[in-house]
């Protein structure tokens, strides 16, 4: 019988099979309880507490913080309304300093202090950093869970270990030695193992996006006037008033270009608001147009354009000024 | 026990000198060999202003190739998660993503010919992020395989249509014989692992993505050479912007224009016309119908009264450059305080609209209109116009504070008197 394949082939054949099995590692294994589709009440709102960390992990190599901040980060990607780390921090500051573990408080206790619906715990178990002649590794070993607070069920929890080595095993020299290099900076090296850990433990965390992008909807403003006209400059102590209709009982603010923002409005009467800006010493745009902008609960804003006229102040200086 | 002593020192010696010689050829390696990354951004100035009160949008990424998608959203994941650390906030991605779809707007590759006012109407977002991938190039050559990410982003004002950031980078990493691979095996293994390796291309998206955004997370470290010598106005904003710009200055030189050239009609009446119910009583009629809120007077000044709301219809059209009486409001009141937008004395007055027949050099050709208008039972007036030193007499009809309604009279004297006219404030000078 005549051979189909030289034996180099089959050979470099093998090798490549052996290449791509290995490159199918790399991901982890979330236990998923309550999946989005499945719930109407699903969780909106999540705050990620302060991890713990395995008291065994020597000091100056624990990357519980680094791990939290770049989950959150990470976190935010997804359709949860996320409280900010330094605001659950401010809310549970009063209750870690009276020496409270943050585990032995209740679902309602934790919606009641945070006001979220759901909470993720993080504990990291095991975290190392070591560089030697030709082996080099940074890993975070943690458990992560988030709970429903409401249901005070678990919705999907994580055991997950983050390996980032380089040995010998390496197929080129020159990456041994800058990993071994990169992995002397040990947050640098941490920050890097705890991206890899939030992507692969995120990919399988069930996002409700989807489900909430159709709820979204901005404020409505109806219309907006400002007594601003055509082409007319403005000068020093003249006023832009800007009167706007809309949804009433919302927070209003008017904008001037990007010259001044955040201008407050009062509602006078329902749904219309009314706010003013007086022109000051050394107050200079070009061009710049009026902007309405309607803030609800929810922190979303609608914004609608005065497109009658637009602000020009050419710098605003007090006539006949006395120099010093 | 070793026999020969002093030829092992010489021995170590020289092995020595060769890892010696051998490490800067290595170092030289290592740096013409580690991923190259090639960066070009700019910053604008106005990016410092941003603060956590401004909201900026991370629209979804542009692919040039449907295969490229997967990676956009890993960019788009990566721009998230490092701009959480900047001085703005972020717009959520399901808020942003709700809102384009219920605006239609789900091509990516559409973004930079929107006008990013519009996205500020459609987001509510004071910026937004405008990104494409431009290529992701895997290449594989038995012993050497490369992965080449090139990406072009922009930052754009949504207020003003200034572009805050702009930036486009290329980040290549390669695989093989170049890396000095550690065996035989590994010249085969190397490349094929690296360019297979989904991890890797997310390795390189995340080394990429926290070089782009450095910047922007600081820009007040933005070195002269990265920031804009002067503001730059993004194109689609820009065009717009003009259009807006251009309306008013029409608006205004059309005035001027009708008023310098308007004849004296010959005559009003045009008898192949019915006029049987446009008699001077049917006219009063209607006018009264359409004054029902009696005009004010020019020098009359406005007492405190509730504000009365009348919602623009089409705010594009602007008000004329020379109207100068408006609805005034104290912000805190519900009554409307007398202020003038001249700074001495602060008188207010609402607006009034006036339908503008014509513009004569002499007042008695103004006059003979006039005459001509009251015949017809039409309340017509004259107003003076100075400018370069020439007077011009317009002659106006009727004064409303519902422009609705100077409208609809505006309609009747070009539909059935023939008389070409506009809508325009009074003008008090």
């Amino acid at each position: 019988m005549q051979r189909c394949f030289p034996k180099e082939l089959k050979w470099i054949i093998a090798l490549v099979l052996v290449a791509l099995i290995g490159t199918g590692c790399g991901t982890a294994n979330v236990q998923v309880y309550q999946y989005v589709e499945a719930e109407t009440d699903y969780p909106k709102s999540v705050a990620i507490l302060p991890f713990s960390y395995d008291s065994e992990i020597p000091e100056g190599k624990r990357p519980h913080r680094i791990l939290r901040k770049v989950f959150f980060s990470f976190f935010s990607y997804l359709g949860y309304t996320d409280l900010p780390l330094d605001i659950i921090d401010r809310k549970m500051a009063p209750i870690i300093k009276a020496g409270v573990n943050l585990n032995e408080l209740s679902s309602s206790q934790l919606r009641e202090i945070l006001g979220t619906d759901a909470v993720i715990r993080g504990h990291v178990i095991n975290a190392t950093n070591f560089t030697a002649a030709i082996y080099a590794e940074t890993s975070i070993k943690a458990k992560l869970t988030m709970v429903d607070l409401k249901t005070d069920e678990v919705m999907w929890e994580t055991e997950h270990n983050e390996l980032n080595h380089s040995s010998i095993a390496m197929p080129a020299v020159v990456d041994i030695i800058k990993d071994q290099m990169d992995n002397f900076e040990v947050k640098e090296a941490y920050y890097r193992a705890a991206e890899s850990f939030a992507l692969k433990v995120l990919k399988k965390v069930p996002d409700p996006s989807s489900a909430r992008e159709s709820e979204v909807q901005l404020p409505l403003i109806k219309s907006i006037e400002a007594n601003i006209q055509g082409s007319s400059k403005l000068q020093l102590d003249d006023l832009i008033y800007v009167s706007m209709q809309g949804e009433s009982g919302l927070t209003a603010h008017f904008d001037i270009g990007s010259f001044k923002s955040h201008i407050r409005m009062k509602e006078i009467s329902e749904g219309l608001y009314t706010g003013s800006y007086r022109v000051k010493e050394g107050d200079a745009i070009d061009n710049a147009l009026i902007i309405g902008c309607l803030t609800n609960k929810q922190g979303l804003t609608a914004k609608k354009f005065y497109k009658g006229a637009m602000a020009v102040i050419e710098e605003a200086r007090l006539p006949n000024r006395k120099l010093k | 026990m070793n026999a020969f002593p002093q030829t092992n020192s010489i021995r170590n010696t020289l092995r020595w000198k060769q890892l010696v010689r051998v490490t800067p050829v290595l170092l030289l390696a290592l740096m013409f060999t580690a991923c190259s990354t090639n960066l070009q951004s700019k910053v604008a100035g106005n990016l410092n202003q941003l603060s956590k009160q401004q909201t900026v949008a991370i629209l979804p990424v542009e692919v040039m190739e449907t295969g490229q998608k997967e990676a956009a959203a890993m960019f788009r994941q990566g721009l998230y998660a490092n701009l959480k650390e900047s001085k703005f906030n972020l717009l959520e991605r399901y808020v942003v993503d709700g809102l384009l779809k219920q605006n239609n707007l789900t091509d990516p590759a559409q973004f930079l010919n929107i006008n990013p006012m519009r996205f500020a109407e459609i987001l509510g977002a004071d910026a937004v992020l405008i990104s494409r991938i431009n290529k992701i190039e895997r290449s594989y050559l038995v012993i050497h395989s490369s992965i080449e990410i090139g990406v072009s982003i922009q930052m754009v004002d949504t207020r003003t249509g200034e572009i805050l950031w702009r930036a486009e980078q290329t980040e290549s990493d390669f695989q093989g014989i170049g890396k000095i691979p550690t065996g035989i095996s590994s010249i085969i293994l190397g490349p094929i692992q690296f360019v297979t390796n989904k991890l890797n291309l997310h390795r390189m998206t995340s080394k990429l993505v926290n070089k782009l955004t450095a910047v922007v997370k600081k820009p007040e470290d933005a070195e002269k050479s990265e920031t804009f010598e002067k503001p730059l106005i993004a194109s689609a904003a820009t065009r717009d912007l003009k259009k807006i710009e251009d309306i008013h200055n029409l608006e205004a030189e059309w005035a001027e224009d009708v008023a310098a050239y308007t004849e004296v009609p010959v005559n009003l009446n045009d008898p192949k016309e019915n006029f049987a119910s446009d008699s001077p009583e049917n006219i009063q009629t209607e006018l009264a119908h359409l004054t029902a809120q009696p005009p004010a007077s020019e020098s009359e000044e406005m007492q405190p009264t509730n504000i009365r709301w009348t919602p623009r219809k089409e705010n594009l059209i602007p008000l004329t450059a020379k109207s100068t009486k408006t609805i005034f409001a104290q912000p805190d009141k519900v009554t409307v305080a007398p202020v003038s937008i001249a700074p001495v004395e602060k008188i207010i007055q609402t607006t009034q609209y006036t339908i503008q027949i014509g513009a004569y050099k002499t007042k008695t050709n103004a006059s003979k209109v006039v005459n001509q208008l009251s015949e017809k039972g039409y309340n017509a007036f004259i107003t003076q116009y100075s400018k370069d030193g020439a007077t011009l007499f317009k002659v106006h009809v009727e004064k409303f504070s519902d422009k609705e309604k100077a409208y609809q009279l505006a309609n009747r004297l070009s539909n059935k008197e023939n008389l070409p006219n506009f809508v325009t404030t009074i003008n008090p000078g």
